[in-house]
């Protein structure tokens, strides 16, 4: 789990998200970000002074504060137009979701064999002090997994 | 910490010899880790089970993760009682933090209703209770706003906290996560934070290290529209079925 900030940003402000919410995967916080958009465009829907919601977004944050997703309303709100609109900014949008996924994955691997090393020489030091074992056969299929 | 089975009888206004024997029935005590489910969906309960430390949900698990959590339980609330009554969980029951739980044999408690009345009484005005707190719930997630909702929700905990003896003043355990309170409250866990930050700014609230203080609690009260009514115990029940078994005569008489 990691921890998400969501920003909501409007013309005339931006609502800066302190608190964060933890989340399994950038997916998972885009899928977030998209359900808290509908709900609070509904609920601002009802607000005679809102401004108007095509002009609001959502600015995605990993823990470090890095800006790694944005989700402007309008979206949700007319995905058709906002397709034939901004086909760049889409595409844009896509590849920077993929990178920051890939930045993801590729973080969440390295943590995976960092764990997985622990263990092989956690297993290791317990066998060594037991007698004599083949170490290099329990060794091999890491180091190999790791050159790939 | 955590109440004594004394207490819990006291709550549901049993007194004397039906207080006695109605908590000499939960002969079973179960510790709970934080998010260890109690019982779940579809289960056939075989005791009774009164919360006697710490929080727990009702909660109705949904396809794609998602879940709604339909009860807030906080220590001498009895859990699932639709199922002890109905013979089937239609929820599960999950603890929100560390929780002690009494339980009681559902065989034991049957005989114990036939031989004391009150006892029958007891239970089914606990249960009366707990569907006007549902009712209250099912007001807010159809017709009340998101920010009416999570203020309505900690007025509600503030006040049970206190009938409970939890709380301090106008500071209270706040034990719930943001996703927690969005599956309470039928919400998106952004929208829980944007609320909490919003009644933290207007100078509502204030949480810190897992406990709530309330600033101006006649203003919350009001954002929320909270009316604590629904959480109190009528008594005026309780005495006139008590009054009308006095009149009885050959029942069991409080000692």
């Amino acid at each position: 789990m990691r921890r998400f900030y969501f920003d909501l940003v409007t013309p005339n402000q931006r609502d800066r998200d302190e608190l964060g919410i933890l989340l399994p995967s950038l997916d998972e916080a885009y899928l977030e970000a998209r359900r808290a958009a509908v709900e609070i465009s509904r609920e601002l829907l009802l607000n005679p002074c809102r401004g108007d919601l095509n002009s609001y977004r959502f600015e995605l944050f990993d823990q470090d504060r890095r800006l790694v997703l944005e989700l402007p309303f309008r979206e949700i709100l007319n995905p058709k137009e906002a397709a034939r609109v901004r086909p760049m900014s889409g595409v844009m949008q896509s590849l920077r979701r993929n990178m920051a996924r890939s930045r993801e994955l590729k973080a969440d691997l390295a943590a995976e064999f960092q764990e997985a090393r622990r263990s092989v020489s956690q297993a290791l030091t317990l066998l060594s002090r037991d007698g004599p074992v083949a170490d290099a056969a329990i060794a091999a299929p890491i180091s190999r997994a790791r050159e790939d | 910490m955590g109440l004594s089975l004394d207490d819990v009888s006291r709550g549901l206004a049993l007194e004397g010899a039906d207080a006695a024997a109605f908590a000499a029935l939960f002969t079973v005590r179960r510790s709970l880790a934080k998010s260890e489910f109690l019982s779940e969906e579809g289960d056939q309960p075989l005791h009774l089970s009164v919360l006697l430390d710490g929080f727990a949900q009702a909660v109705r698990l949904l396809p794609e993760g998602r879940q709604q959590s339909l009860a807030l339980f906080l220590p001498g609330d009895l859990l699932d009682l639709s199922a002890f009554v109905l013979g089937r969980s239609s929820v599960a029951i999950c603890a929100l933090s560390q929780a002690v739980v009494g339980q009681a044999r559902k065989s034991a408690v049957e005989a114990l209703i036939a031989e004391r009345p009150r006892a029958g009484r007891a239970l089914w005005q606990a249960m009366a209770r707990q569907s006007l707190a549902t009712e209250e719930w099912l007001v807010g997630l159809g017709r009340r706003t998101a920010f009416e909702r999570l203020a309505h929700l900690i007025c509600e905990l503030m006040h049970r906290e206190r009938a409970a003896g939890l709380a301090s003043q106008a500071n209270c355990i706040f034990p719930l996560t943001q996703r927690e309170l969005a599956d309470m409250l039928g919400l998106s866990g952004v929208h829980v934070n944007r609320i909490l930050q919003q009644l933290r700014s207007e100078g509502l609230i204030r949480l810190a290290q897992g406990r709530l203080t309330i600033c101006d609690e006649a203003r919350l009260n009001a954002a929320g529209g909270f009316q604590p009514d629904y959480l109190a115990a009528p008594p005026a029940f309780a005495r006139k079925f008590d009054e009308t078994l006095l009149l009885r005569p050959g029942h069991p008489q409080p000692a």
